[in-house]
């Protein structure tokens, strides 16, 4: 197994963003772009309804203060009227309407007579050129409206008005002039209600500079604007507004600003983000396709060694059938450590061995395959049982090789009919016979590769004319929970029913000894003679 | 006195109540799965010649050829040992393998 960063290794290097981290940057970009453009859009939206709002109050206001420009006129025209052109009463009630601060620099009394009219009182000082005679002039004319707008008159510097009673004929209107503020500048005082505002008013309903009358910033005005039209007499003032400053407040102009930082700033961070997560998973899957990888190799390997060493064609000896079977635990990948060999050493003779790693894994496999040579080359060498025993306990440490070994060696003599049997803390085999059938006692030493301090004996035994000797493995008797004499008899009393030919046995043995899912393996080795 | 949790089905608890005497008391299942967690907790407990090491198996339900093992390594380190109270599958282990006067266990014919 490996363990280890290995995040660089499928090409795509740690600089490199993943596809998905580029998917999280155009996501992220996109809806901040959408809400700064939305909240763009709202706050525009914002500014013109209350540019609007405000600019229909000054239209309101500027309406209000109409009166105060048709009232006077209109009372001085009644008065005249009423004292049929008293002079002294006509001067002495407009006096308070002329002069500084008041609406009116200028108001002359007309009179008219057959078809034409001219002053015969005045308050003020003309700004005119122009004679009395030509500025009533307009009696005679005809009137839309009582009162009229002249028009800015003197180098723009005044407006003029008319006003002319209602009922004809009129005998007595009034001619006056309002001052207009130095180059038309006016300042709003900073307590007004408008002050947010920027304005310019024009005579009718352009907006050419003829007819300025009068705007607090120089023009032209530009910019976010509203204009709103309001009906004067026979005329109107345009009015155009403009902010001076974010009507809904500084925050909800930089709100845009403020969201689109904010979403770039998050996007990043999640693009960051995605990108280590998308990176650490890949190097995980690789790190864990890798692992996945090598403990297959492991697991084929293992399989394939056991494989090499388990016999499947067992060698030929006259007078004698051999069988066997190997079942591998159910559980994992791990294979067991469970063998069986047969070895010829002479013409009807032959040694046989059934052994037991303990544990299990690729390394239960090596030991078992260093044990099952180094039997062979001792059998070939014509060591005894006992001898091949006790030389193979001094080839294996559990403390440096992990592992210990049960193993069974029997040498069968067919000529002289008989076994000699050595076990290394393996069970004895089963000899099956008409006469009798049994488990044989032989002398057990201790595990190969134990430590534990003992002898190999062995123990010689006649063979009937017919038998099957069966050697086995502890997976085929040892169930959980149950005592092994349970198991051991439930082989013999099997074995003791099954008849037919040796394979039939073995196949009957592994199918009624197995325990479905067992998890440790099973090797059974059978030699039936003379048949 | 330390206990390894279950987690993997055996519980071993190891102590030392003489200058030479060392009790394993071992219970649940020791197999391959669990063998490794109780060999940590042995050698939590240093064992040498002049110890003779007991194990108390008394609820030991299970033994496969891995926990043998390891009973057989603290045997060897130690100067003498003894299995007590064995279950009779403990005991027939134990026999089986040749092992039973190694371990203080009178064999039953």
């Amino acid at each position: 197994m490996r363990w280890g960063n290995s995040g660089g290794r499928r090409g795509t290097g740690p600089s490199t963003p993943a596809r998905a981290t580029w998917a999280v940057v155009v996501l992220g970009l996109a809806i901040t772009a959408v809400l700064g453009v939305l909240a763009a859009t709202v706050n525009n939206r914002n500014e013109n309804r209350l540019l609007n709002v405000q600019v229909r109050e000054a239209s309101t206001v500027l309406a209000s203060a109409i009166p105060y420009i048709e009232g006077p006129l209109a009372s001085g025209a009644a008065i005249a009227g009423a004292t049929t052109g008293d002079v002294t009463k006509f001067n002495q009630y407009m006096a308070t309407y002329v002069g500084k601060g008041q609406p009116f620099s200028y108001v002359e009394l007309c009179a008219a007579s057959g078809g034409s009219a001219q002053g015969i009182a005045a308050v003020g000082h003309s700004g005119s050129p122009g004679s009395s005679e030509s500025e009533c002039r307009f009696m005679s004319g005809s009137h839309v409206t009582p009162l009229v707008i002249v028009g800015i008159i003197d180098g723009g510097t005044r407006l003029g008005f008319n006003y002319r009673s209602p009922e004809l004929p009129a005998r007595y209107g009034v001619y006056a002039e309002s001052p207009l503020p130095a180059g038309h500048r006016v300042s709003l005082p900073k307590s007004s209600a408008f002050s947010d505002l920027a304005f310019a008013f024009y005579l009718g309903p352009s907006q050419s500079r003829r007819e300025l009358l009068e705007s607090t910033v120089p023009l032209p005005i530009t910019g976010r604007q509203a204009v709103a039209t309001v009906p004067i007499a026979n005329s109107s003032v345009t009015l155009v507004a403009t902010p001076t400053r974010p009507l809904g407040g500084a925050l909800s102009r930089d709100l845009a600003l403020i969201v689109s930082i904010f979403g770039v700033l998050l996007t990043i961070g999640a693009a960051i983000l995605t990108d280590r997560l998308v990176k650490r998973r890949r190097a995980a899957e690789d790190l864990a396709a890798e692992n996945r990888e090598l403990y297959a190799e492991q697991a084929t390997i293992a399989a394939s060694l056991q494989q090499a060493l388990l016999p499947q064609i067992l060698p030929e000896v006259d007078g004698l059938r051999v069988d066997a079977r190997y079942v591998p635990g159910v559980s994992t990948m791990d294979i067991g450590g469970d063998w069986y060999d047969l070895i010829v050493t002479g013409p009807d003779r032959f040694l046989f061995v059934v052994g037991d790693v303990s544990g299990r894994g690729l390394r239960a496999a090596i030991v078992m395959a260093s044990l099952h040579y180094a039997i062979r080359a001792y059998a070939a060498e014509g060591d005894t049982p006992e001898a091949i025993l006790t030389k193979l306990n001094a080839l294996l440490d559990l403390d440096k090789d992990g592992h210990f070994a049960t193993v069974l060696c029997g040498a069968v003599n067919l000529n002289e009919m008989t076994a000699t049997l050595s076990s290394a803390g393996h069970f004895a085999p089963m000899m099956l016979a008409t006469k009798e059938s049994r488990f044989i006692q032989i002398p057990t030493g201790p595990p190969i590769g134990s430590g534990i301090a003992g002898d190999y004996a062995s123990s010689s035994i006649p063979l009937p004319d017919h038998g099957t000797l069966v050697a086995f493995t502890d997976g085929l008797i040892e169930r959980r929970g149950e005592p092994i004499d349970v198991g051991l008899a439930r082989l013999l009393d099997t074995a003791v029913e099954t008849t037919g030919s040796l394979d039939v046995l073995m196949d009957t043995l592994v199918d009624r000894l197995l325990p479905d899912g067992s998890t440790d393996d099973a090797a059974v080795l059978g030699m039936r003679w003379k048949i | 006195m330390e206990d390894l949790a279950g987690r993997s089905g055996v519980r071993t608890f190891v102590f030392r109540d003489l200058p030479s005497a060392v009790t394993v008391q071992i219970e649940g299942e020791l197999d391959i799965a669990s063998v490794d967690g109780a060999r940590f907790e042995l050698d939590q407990v240093p064992v040498g010649t002049h110890d003779h090491v007991a194990f108390d198996v008394a609820a030991l339900d299970f033994m496969d050829s891995s926990g043998l093992a390891l009973l057989i390594q603290v045997a060897n380190r130690a100067g003498s040992a003894e299995v007590r109270n064995p279950t009779p599958t403990v005991r027939r282990i134990l026999e089986v393998t040749g092992l039973a006067a190694t371990f203080g266990i009178e064999e039953q014919s």
